[in-house]
């Protein structure tokens, strides 16, 4: 499918990528350099990188795909599912973080509640960014078979090799830099897909008649809202409920990936300004990654499975040297996935798990190290364990199940520790607990309570609400937490009191 | 109960209200904030750094696309 030109394309991209990461080396010396890129990140590259860390290579196929079959609908997940959330993640929660002066979600998950709370979610989220490190690589090694003829692991270990390389050597500069480009690659690929697309059709109008012409099954491709009553995944109510207040949420505000750099921002105003500038970015995703579905549906209709819509469309739309530079955006989506699950898999072992368990009061120098070496051993784990993934028929939709069994509890607690100086310790630790027992009995029972087949997006909801009642029940009954202990963590204590805003200001000073 | 059915009789009309809103509130909210926490750690006041305005931009376009849609 790729010819000469093609091929250079992707080389080139390749080489600069690692140039890079090379370039980047030189300005890790400590730690704070390695996980928050030494606090000097612009607020445009932070935004870039967080836009892209949230679109890997298998949405270039799973987006376009479900577009395809359900419409636009699917543009949902990157506007009210994203936008709204990055609003209130940028001018309330950003701030509070890094006033906060934390390096993680669960180290201030440990010091507002407890050594439990800190553990679990950090092991809950090692486990997941681990696990989908391998699969994510797999997805792609399977998708580079069938399109180019590649061998799969020789996929895995190219990608594998040039990607750990820069993200050992820069850490989180090199991570959000590289980015930068990934995005840039990945926007002008779709650009292309779109524009062609569209000009091939006869333009935006021609293209709702195509489609509209197919039948009554494709009434409802152009509607944003659709009814409960409706046989859709995507019902307002779910979408509004379950995504728009929880699962964004918990995304933008709880996700260790975001924040992290949001917290490499050079000061406040620029990790602020990044999330806005990321959520600015957000609204084009549905153009560049939903519209081509529908695409698709014009120009090819009958296709079985959505997700042959992409690679179809490539076939029948792209010249030499543009198939090669899709390649290269579809390569920058696996990149800009795999190296964020890197970074923030390392922080989070090195600062939670080493730090705290295994070796404390080390010097600053031994944990720059064994990030690095974590990293090298992360990725090599995820080589070696991306083929188990084929083993398991729908193991990625197991992990997606961890996943989003946990964002629910874990919203509801941070919420409540941040908000209501009444949550104690043992409230946030039965909350979190809770609420995955009642999310994980809910997914079990899902043939039973719910009439739709895959009701993720009910279950996001419901178990926010029980981690959150339960959280509330058990504060209620416990003891208070002395001021002491939640001075600097509980909102208007972190934005509002000087004298612990000055404290921060000379530690962060003498670092 | 839990696959809220008892919002089935609510409108499509009314579900793109609601959802509208969702952008709307936060932008309201931003808007009341004071210009002091805006503008922390920014470099200088020029306009554009006034973080309200980026706000109001986003919301601008959620909105139009989903009256449109």
């Amino acid at each position: 499918m790729l010819n000469g030109i093609d091929y250079t394309i992707v080389l080139l991209y390749f080489a600069g990528i690692l140039w890079m990461g090379y370039y980047f080396k030189n300005f890790v010396h400590t730690s704070t350099d390695y996980f928050l890129a030494g606090k000097t990140l612009p607020f445009w590259a932070i935004g870039m990188s967080i836009v892209v860390t949230d679109i890997g290579a298998v949405d270039f196929i799973g987006l376009t795909g479900q577009a395809y079959r359900y419409g636009i609908v699917v543009g949902n997940f990157d506007w009210i599912g994203s936008v709204p959330a990055m609003i209130l993640a940028a001018l309330v929660f950003v701030p509070y973080y890094w006033r906060a002066g934390v390096f993680t979600i669960p180290e201030y998950l440990g010091r507002r509640y407890n050594i439990y709370v800190r553990t679990i979610h950090a092991c809950v989220w090692l486990l997941i960014l681990t696990l989908n490190l391998g699969i994510i690589l797999w997805a792609s090694g399977v998708l580079l078979s069938e399109l180019m003829g590649w061998s799969i692991m020789a996929s895995i270990v190219l990608t594998a090799v040039v990607v750990g390389l820069y993200t050992i050597l820069g850490g989180l500069s090199a991570v959000v830099m590289t980015d930068v480009i990934q995005l840039v690659v990945m926007f002008i690929g779709a650009i292309a897909v779109l524009i062609l697309g569209l000009w091939q059709l006869g333009g935006w109008g021609a293209m709702v008649d195509k489609i509209s012409s197919l039948g009554p099954q494709y009434a409802d491709h152009f509607s944003l809202i659709l009814s409960p009553n409706k046989n859709t995944p995507y019902p307002w109510t779910g979408i509004f409920f379950g995504l728009a207040l929880v699962l964004a949420p918990a995304y933008f505000i709880a996700n260790q990936a975001i924040v992290q750099r949001s917290l490499g921002a050079i000061n406040e105003w620029h990790a602020k300004a990044s999330v806005l500038w990321g959520a600015f970015l957000k609204m084009f995703i549905p153009i560049l990654f939903v519209v081509p579905g529908l695409i698709a549906l014009g120009l090819i209709p009958g296709i079985e499975d959505g997700d042959r819509a992409f690679p179809a469309l490539i076939r029948q739309l792209l010249p030499p040297g543009m198939t090669g530079l899709v390649f290269a955006a579809f390569f920058a989506g696996l990149m800009s996935s795999v190296d964020s699950a890197l970074n923030s898999a390392a922080t989070i072992w090195t600062k939670d798990i080493y730090e705290r368990f295994i070796k404390r009061d080390a010097t600053d120098l031994h944990y720059l190290r064994v990030g690095r070496l974590f990293t090298g051993v992360l990725i090599i784990f995820a080589v070696l364990s991306a083929p188990i993934s084929d083993l398991f028929e729908g193991i990625y939709l197991y992990i997606q199940t961890i996943f989003s069994i946990f964002q629910g509890p874990t919203l509801a607690i941070l919420l409540l520790g941040m908000f209501w100086r009444r949550t104690t310790q043992w409230g946030g630790l039965a909350g979190l607990v809770g609420g995955i027992c009642v999310a994980t009995i809910l997914y079990l029972l899902k043939s039973t309570l719910f009439t739709i087949d895959d009701p993720f997006l009910y279950i996001a909801w419901w178990s926010f609400m029980s981690g959150m009642i339960i959280a509330v029940v058990v504060s209620l009954v416990t003891a208070p937490e002395p001021l002491d202990k939640i001075r600097g963590l509980v909102y208007g204590m972190v934005l509002h009191d000087v004298e612990m805003q000055n404290k921060l200001q000379d530690k962060l000073a003498e670092e | 109960m839990f696959n809220f059915n008892w919002l089935s009789g609510v409108s499509v009309a009314w579900g793109k209200f609601i959802t509208i809103m969702a952008f709307i509130a936060p932008m309201i909210f931003a808007l009341t904030m004071k210009k002091k926490y805006i503008y922390q750690g920014a470099d200088d006041g020029v306009w554009w750094r006034n973080l309200k305005i980026w706000v109001v931009v986003i919301v601008a376009v959620q909105v139009a696309i989903y009256l449109f849609f």
